[in-house]
C-alpha cells in the first residue's frame, strides 16, 4: 500500500510536467509558422521552455524571499492556463497522410529494450529515495534549506557541506518543485526521468540535424543511453543529468536547419539552463555558440559578421540571465564565481581551494597519476571496481560508459569524423571534434559522470556510421544493429541491479515492511529508521562530524535542521544550543572534513544525562537532547 | 591510382569493422579480473528477484 501510494504521487507528479509542457507545445504548434522546425524541434522547445518556466519561477521567488509552495503551484498553474487559453483557436495543423514503411525489427527490439530498462529505472527511482552520496551530502539538503527559509540565500553549514552554497543549482530548484508537488522528498529525484526523456529527444533530433537516417538516429540516440552511470542518474538528484540533457538540447538547436529568432531565443535558454547545472556548464555553452556559428555559416549563405555577432549577443544574454545568478552570488562571496574551483579565464586567474590536479587525486587518486591516454583506455574499457564495493553505480570511478561506449562508441567517433569530412559535413565534423577535444582536456574526464557530455557524440558518431554503413552494405548494418542490441541487453543485465542489493529490491517491491529482511536492506531505506524517528518541529543540531545532512530531516521536511560547531567547547555549546531551541544532536562516527574532529561522541559519553539515543545505523546516531 | 571518395569509404568501412573486432577482443576477452566478477554477481542476482 505504502508503494501504491508513492506510484500515484508519481502519476500525479508526471501530470504536473505534461500539462506544463502541453501548454508550451500548444502554444508554438500555434506558432507553428514562426518555428518551422518540425516536430522534434517543437517538442523539444515545449520541454526546454517548461523546465525553464519552473526554474525561473522558483528563482525568482526564492530570491524575493517568498517561496512558498501554494504560490509557486499557483503562478505555474496560472502561466499554463494562460498559454492554453491563449492557443485554444490556433491554426491546427493538417494531418499528414502517414506513410506506412515496412517495419524494422530491429529498431523495433531495440526500443522495446530502451523501454524496458527506462521502466525498470522508473519503478526504481519511485520506489527508493533518491539515492547518491553527493544528495545526501548537500543537493537535497540545499533544496530542504531553500523550502524551509522560503528564500534562497547563503547558509550557515558545516565546510564540508559547502556546495550548499557555492555550487550551481538547477537540480536542486526542480527538487524544490517536485517537493511542492508531494510535500514530500520521497519522490524528490522524480524529475530525473523527465530529464532522462529530454535527452533522449534532444540527441535524435541533432543526430537527425548532422545528417543521419532516421534509424540511425534511432539507434545512436538509444544506444548511447545504456551509459550506465546516465541511467543511475536517473536515481539521483545530481546535476550531471540536466548538464548532459541541456547539452544536447543546446547542441540541437544550435545545429537546427531551421534558423531564425525562435530558434536563438531556445539556443538561449538551454545555455542558460546548462549555466545553472554545473560551474563548468561555460566550457559547454563555448561548444554550443561554437556549432551555432559553423551551422550559422554552413547553413545561412553570405551570413554578415554583424549579423552573427547580434545573434550571438542575443544567446549569451539570454544565457547570462537565465543562468548567471550562481557565479555572481559565488563572485560576491568568494571572489570567485568558479569558486571551489581554480579557473582561469581571458588570461584572469581565478583561485579556489580545488585545482584541477586536487580535483583529480580527489575523484581517483589511482587514476590522476596515470597518462591521460593510458587513463582512458583503462576507464573506457571498465577494467576495475568501484574500490571493491561495485561496478556501476552514480558515482563509478573506474566505470561507468557501458560497453557500448567502448566496442562501437570508440571506432564510431573516429571514422564518424573521418566520413563527415569527406563529405564535406563540417558542422558534424565541428561538433564531433569540439566535443572530443573538451572532453579530452577536461580534467573531469577522469570521473565518467562529470563527463557525460560525451554521450551526445558518442549517439552522433554511431547514427552517422549506421546511415553510412546501410548506404553501403546492408548486411553489415544488421552486423553492427545485432551486436548493439547485444551489448545493451549485456549491460542492462549487468548493470540493473548492479547499485541495490536484488533482496532490498525483491522485499521493496513485493513485501510489506514487517515482511522485510532488514539485514539485506541498502542504506538507503535504512535511513527512514532515523528520518522518521524525528518528532515534528524538532531542532537537530550536527557539527563537522557529520557528513550525510539529508536524513536528518524528517520526509515532510517538518524540523529544523542546524549547524552548531563543537570546537568552543561544551559549555559554549550548550549556550548556543540553547538559543537555537536544539532538540535532538546528530553525532557522526567519525570526523569526515577536514576541521577538527567532532567532541560530541565525548561529550555523549560524559555528558549522557542530557542524552538519550533515538536512533543509529546510518552514518551515525540521533540523540534527543535535554537542556 | 587516383583514390576515390566511394573507394576511400569503402577503405574506411573496412577498417571501422576491424576496429569494432579489435575493440570487442579488448572489452570482453583481454583480462580485467576485477570487473568480470561484478558482473557475474549482477546476472546471478536476477532470479533472486523471483524468489520468496
Amino acid at each position: 500500500m505504502v508503494l501504491l501510494k508513492y506510484f500515484l504521487e508519481a502519476a500525479l507528479s508526471a501530470c504536473a510536467y505534461g500539462i506544463i509542457c502541453f501548454g508550451w507545445w500548444r502554444t508554438l504548434q500555434h506558432r507553428r509558422n514562426a518555428s518551422g522546425g518540425g516536430a522534434n524541434f517543437t517538442l523539444l522547445l515545449a520541454g526546454a521552455l517548461m523546465w525553464t518556466q519552473i526554474f525561473c519561477v522558483i528563482l525568482v521567488l526564492g530570491l524575493a524571499g517568498i517561496l512558498y509552495g501554494s504560490l509557486v503551484l499557483c503562478i505555474n498553474a496560472g502561466i499554463t492556463v494562460t498559454l492554453l487559453w491563449l492557443a485554444r483557436r490556433g491554426p491546427r495543423e493538417p494531418r499528414k497522410p502517414s506513410v506506412r514503411n515496412p517495419i524494422d525489427w530491429l529498431s523495433v527490439a531495440l526500443v522495446a529494450l530502451g523501454g524496458i530498462a527506462f521502466a525498470w529505472f522508473a519503478v526504481l527511482n519511485i520506489a527508493y529515495p533518491t539515492g547518491a552520496y553527493d544528495d545526501f551530502v548537500y543537493h537535497v539538503p540545499t533544496a530542504a534549506y531553500f523550502v524551509q527559509s522560503h528564500s534562497i540565500q547563503i547558509f550557515h553549514v558545516a565546510p564540508v557541506q559547502d556546495g550548499i552554497n557555492s555550487a550551481a543549482k538547477l537540480g536542486e530548484l526542480f527538487s524544490v518543485w517536485q517537493f511542492f508537488l508531494t510535500l514530500s522528498d520521497r519522490l524528490i529525484d522524480f524529475w530525473a526521468l523527465g530529464l532522462f526523456v529530454q535527452y533522449l529527444i534532444a540527441v535524435y533530433g541533432l543526430c537527425r540535424e548532422l545528417g543521419s537516417s532516421a534509424r540511425g538516429a534511432l539507434f545512436g540516440t538509444v544506444l548511447s543511453a545504456f551509459a550506465p552511470v546516465l541511467l543511475f542518474q536517473t536515481l539521483s538528484s545530481q546535476n550531471d543529468l540536466p548538464m548532459c540533457a541541456f547539452f544536447a538540447t543546446a547542441l540541437r538547436f544550435a545545429v537546427a536547419s531551421s534558423r531564425g529568432w525562435l530558434q536563438r531565443i531556445a539556443v538561449g535558454i538551454s545555455s542558460g539552463l546548462l549555466l545553472s547545472s554545473k560551474l563548468s556548464g561555460g566550457v559547454l555553452v563555448a561548444i554550443v555558440i561554437a556549432g551555432f556559428v559553423v551551422a550559422e555559416a554552413g547553413r545561412t549563405r553570405r551570413v554578415g559578421f554583424g549579423e552573427m555577432a547580434k545573434s550571438i549577443a542575443v544567446i549569451a544574454l539570454i544565457a547570462a540571465v537565465l543562468g548567471g545568478w550562481w557565479y555572481v552570488r559565488n563572485y560576491r562571496v568568494y571572489r570567485s564565481p568558479f569558486y571551489p574551483f581554480e579557473a582561469k579565464l581571458a588570461g584572469i586567474r581565478f583561485p579556489g581551494p580545488i585545482s584541477n590536479s586536487a580535483e583529480m587525486f580527489m575523484l581517483n587518486p589511482e587514476y590522476s597519476a596515470l597518462p591521460v591516454p593510458v587513463r582512458l583506455w583503462r576507464l573506457w574499457r571498465e577494467e576495475k571496481s568501484h574500490y571493491g564495493l561495485w561496478l556501476y553505480n552514480s558515482d563509478s570511478a573506474y566505470a561507468g560508459f557501458g560497453p557500448v561506449c567502448f566496442v562501437l562508441g570508440l571506432p564510431s567517433l573516429a571514422m564518424a569524423f573521418a566520413f563527415s569530412l569527406l563529405d564535406r559535413n563540417w558542422v558534424a565534423a565541428s561538433v564531433l571534434l569540439m566535443i572530443a577535444g573538451v572532453y579530452l582536456a577536461f580534467a573531469g574526464n577522469i570521473s565518467p559522470r562529470l563527463s557525460l557530455f560525451i554521450l551526445p557524440a558518442v549517439a552522433v558518431a554511431i547514427a552517422l556510421m549506421l546511415t553510412a554503413i546501410d548506404q553501403a552494405s546492408a548486411p553489415f548494418g544488421v552486423v553492427v544493429r545485432l551486436l548493439g542490441i547485444g551489448l545493451v541487453s549485456y549491460t542492462f543485465l549487468a548493470a540493473a541491479m548492479s547499485p541495490l542489493n536484488p533482496v532490498s529490491i525483491r522485499d521493496q517491491l513485493f513485501k510489506s515492511p514487517q515482511e522485510k529482511d532488514l539485514a539485506h536492506d541498502t542504506f538507503l531505506t535504512a535511513f527512514s529508521a532515523v528520518r522518521t524517528a524525528i518528532p515534528a518541529r524538532a531542532a537537530v543540531a550536527y557539527d563537522q562530524s557529520t557528513l550525510f545532512l539529508w536524513p536528518l530531516w524528517r520526509p515532510d521536511w517538518n524540523n529544523e535542521v542546524q549547524f552548531v560547531p563543537t570546537t568552543a567547547g561544551w559549555e559554549a555549546w550548550r549556550v548556543r544550543a540553547a538559543s537555537l531551541g536544539i532538540t535532538h544532536v546528530a553525532v557522526g562516527r567519525s570526523a569526515t572534513s577536514n576541521t577538527r574532529a567532532s567532541n560530541m561522541v565525548e561529550w555523549v559519553r560524559l555528558h549522557g544525562e542530557h542524552f538519550q539515543l533515538v536512533a543509529k545505523g546510518w552514518s551515525g546516531a540521533l540523540y534527543a537532547y535535554h537542556q | 591510382m587516383r583514390i576515390t571518395s566511394d573507394r576511400l569509404k569503402t577503405l574506411l568501412l573496412a577498417l571501422y569493422g576491424a576496429a569494432i573486432l579489435v575493440t570487442l577482443w579488448f572489452y570482453f576477452l583481454v583480462p580485467a579480473p576485477e570487473r568480470w566478477p561484478f558482473v557475474i554477481r549482477a546476472l546471478k542476482s536476477w532470479p533472486i528477484l523471483f524468489q520468496g
